[in-house]
């Protein structure tokens, strides 16, 4: 996870897109040579079902308990939004296969073809930000179930839930 | 001081209560006291006191089936309060429920329960609403029932039948802790005026006491140890937390009517009171009824949250209610969080009967404990306009939430929150049960004063 970050903190902070949101320049930055790069890998076609998706996401995200409802929410829309995402995911899925990776940091250390990465990335989003597709394009799957509130539910509510009064500790003597 | 700068000015009113209390002079702080803690066990203020700047001036409302009751006015003014009322006269509207001047009070006044008030603890309780309670010359409204109930003479023939006249006294086959639980469940907390359900005349039904009934727009739950539709399953610890701050995790919180009991009266009970009472409690006879599980034990966190976020056609009006309303505090799942209780392994959704959940989402629940209030806004009429929820809505999430985290066999239609929104009784039943109730009670009231009358001409 930590090569992650440093690769999307990177590509934030790039000149030219620094007023952008992390979620755009990360597709962008990773997407500008994938699209040339997907030829490769096109003739090789597996079955593609929920459980791939989930096991794909499963690796790329780090979790072994992701929900399977939103899995099949999120293929369906990144379907929608790229109609060679099924396509996309099977190459995907067949490369994490061949090369026996256990988690996205070894999957991305590998040399992927960057349309392989954009298509990692496009997955990974999808379950952090609970959003598929950009401006008015952008599709909601999931709002508090998206993985970016996950780490700090213990203490945190999502905004706009509530937490219950004095949830931030009783109020001091005055 | 305050105590003191009470009397001065309570004194000159009021002789008669001015000799009564230097008759009790040594040793009256005590007496005071005591008194203080009967008139909070038998919580006068839930229904006394209507405004908290005033407190016992009456006014409260109280919605029955026969109409709206107003409390009176039992602070010592002399005009509109019990001022001039002597230890006799008092007690006799304590217990009687007779005033000084021979009308009736309704039994709204739990006086039936009342009757059973020692001689010790009725003293007390005079020398303190006249010696420590301030006068409020402030006349609540007039209880205006429709015919026949408006004859307050009735309330005789209604005496004669439900009225016990008997002091409590503990009995020989009870330990003192029962006696006492027995005392304060019966008597002071007077718990069977809203959880024994009443007969065609409004009087307790015999073999049921306890075992839950409608009260308004709520329903006051079976407090017996039956397992299923009682209190059976709650330990000793549930309970005492339930009595003590109005909420037992997982199980229930107290809103409506017992909300009023918790905040004015047992949360101010000492711990041995409590537990006498949980020993009582489980003592009484179990009442049988419709539960075919403990309606603590239904549903479990989960919900649509991950099929239907986001989505914007052919979503469910209940979970879109649910999302866009409860969620907020009960959380995407149900589960809840800190204060606010989970929708799952809760009294309310898994009663066998909707009207407490239709209620609670209609009116809310605000409940003061220990200094901290515990708060859920209600979505009925009094809500500000954009949080009104309408009467399809309310259907439509309550039955969600029957489904999805309580009792999946309770079902509300619209006509059942619409009447629920006007303080209706939801057993559709109900308006054709008090218009025969009112035939039956004009009857029985004729042909009593009938009877008395020719018993009269005879002797």
């Amino acid at each position: 996870m930590i090569r992650l970050s440093k690769s999307l903190t990177r590509s934030s902070v790039m000149p030219e897109r620094r007023v952008m949101l992390g979620r755009r320049s990360m597709l962008l930055g990773c997407g500008v040579a994938g699209l040339l790069g997907a030829a490769g890998y096109s003739s090789v076609l597996y079955a593609s079902d929920q459980t791939d998706f989930l096991k794909v996401s499963s690796i790329l995200t780090g979790k072994d308990d992701l929900d399977p409802t939103l899995a099949a929410r999120y293929e369906a829309s990144l379907t929608r939004h790229q109609a060679d995402f099924p396509k996309r995911l099977n190459i995907l899925g067949h490369i994490i296969a061949q090369g026996s990776y256990k988690d996205v940091e070894s999957l991305f250390a590998s040399s992927l073809m960057p349309s392989d990465r954009e298509t990692a990335m496009s997955i990974i989003s999808a379950w952090y930000l609970g959003v598929v597709g950009e401006a008015d394009q952008a599709e909601l799957i999931a709002f508090s179930d998206a993985l970016m509130y996950q780490p700090c539910t213990d203490v945190l509510v999502v905004p706009s839930y509530g937490a219950g009064p004095l949830a931030w500790g009783e109020k001091p003597p005055v | 001081m305050k105590r003191i700068a009470t009397l001065l000015a309570v004194l000159p009113l009021m002789p008669i209560a001015a000799a009564a209390w230097a008759a009790d002079m040594p040793g009256s702080s005590d007496l005071i006291e005591k008194g203080r803690q009967v008139a909070v066990a038998a919580d006068c203020a839930a229904c006394h006191t209507a405004s908290e700047g005033r407190p016992f001036a009456g006014g409260y409302p109280l919605q029955t089936p026969l109409g709206t009751i107003y409390s009176t006015n039992i602070t010592p003014s002399v005009k509109n309060g019990i001022g001039a009322y002597d230890e006799a006269a008092f007690a006799r509207a304590v217990r009687e429920g007779v005033k000084p001047d021979g009308t009736h009070l309704y039994p709204a006044m739990p006086y039936p329960a009342y009757s059973g008030i020692t001689d010790a603890d009725l003293h007390a309780l005079y020398v303190y609403f006249k010696s420590a309670v301030a006068p409020e010359d402030v006349s609540p409204p007039k209880t205006d029932l429709g015919f026949p109930f408006n004859i307050r003479a009735s309330m005789i023939l209604w005496n004669m039948l439900y009225l016990p006249y008997q002091r409590f006294a503990p009995t020989a086959e009870e330990t003192p802790q029962i006696a006492r639980g027995r005392y304060l469940v019966d008597t002071l907390e007077h718990c069977g005026t809203c959880h024994t359900p009443r007969g065609l005349m409004m009087g307790p039904q015999s073999g049921k006491d306890l075992g839950g009934a409608q009260l308004g727009a709520w329903v006051a739950p079976n407090i017996t140890p039956d397992l299923l539709s009682g209190i059976g399953t709650w330990s000793d610890e549930a309970l005492a937390s339930y009595l003590k701050t109005g909420v037992a995790a997982h199980l229930a919180q107290a809103a409506g009517p017992m909300g009023e009991v918790v905040e004015h009266s047992t949360q101010y009970l000492p711990d041995g009171d409590i537990q006498a009472m949980i020993a009582y409690l489980r003592h009484v006879p179990s009442v049988k009824g419709q539960a075919v599980h403990p309606r603590s034990e239904y549903g479990a966190q989960g919900g649509d949250e991950a099929s239907l976020r986001g989505l914007t056609s052919n979503v469910d009006l209940g979970w879109k209610t649910f999302s866009g309303v409860c969620a907020t505090c009960h959380q995407v799942s149900g589960q809840g969080r800190n204060q606010y209780p989970a929708l799952f392994h809760n009294t309310v959704t898994g009663a066998d009967s909707p009207d407490n959940l239709v209620a609670t989402i209609l009116f809310g629940v605000r409940r003061t404990v220990d200094g901290q209030t515990h708060y859920m806004p209600g979505f009925g009429d009094a809500a500000a306009w954009t949080d009104q929820l309408s009467d399809a809505q309310i259907t439509a999430v309550a039955n969600y939430v029957f489904k999805q985290y309580g009792n999946p066999s309770m079902h509300v239609s619209a006509s059942d929150v619409a009447k629920e929104r006007n303080r209706g009784s939801l057993a559709s039943s109900m308006q054709k049960f008090l218009s025969i109730l009112g035939g039956v009670f004009a009857l029985v009231v004729i042909v009593g004063l009938f009877a008395l009358l020719l018993r009269r001409k005879r002797a």
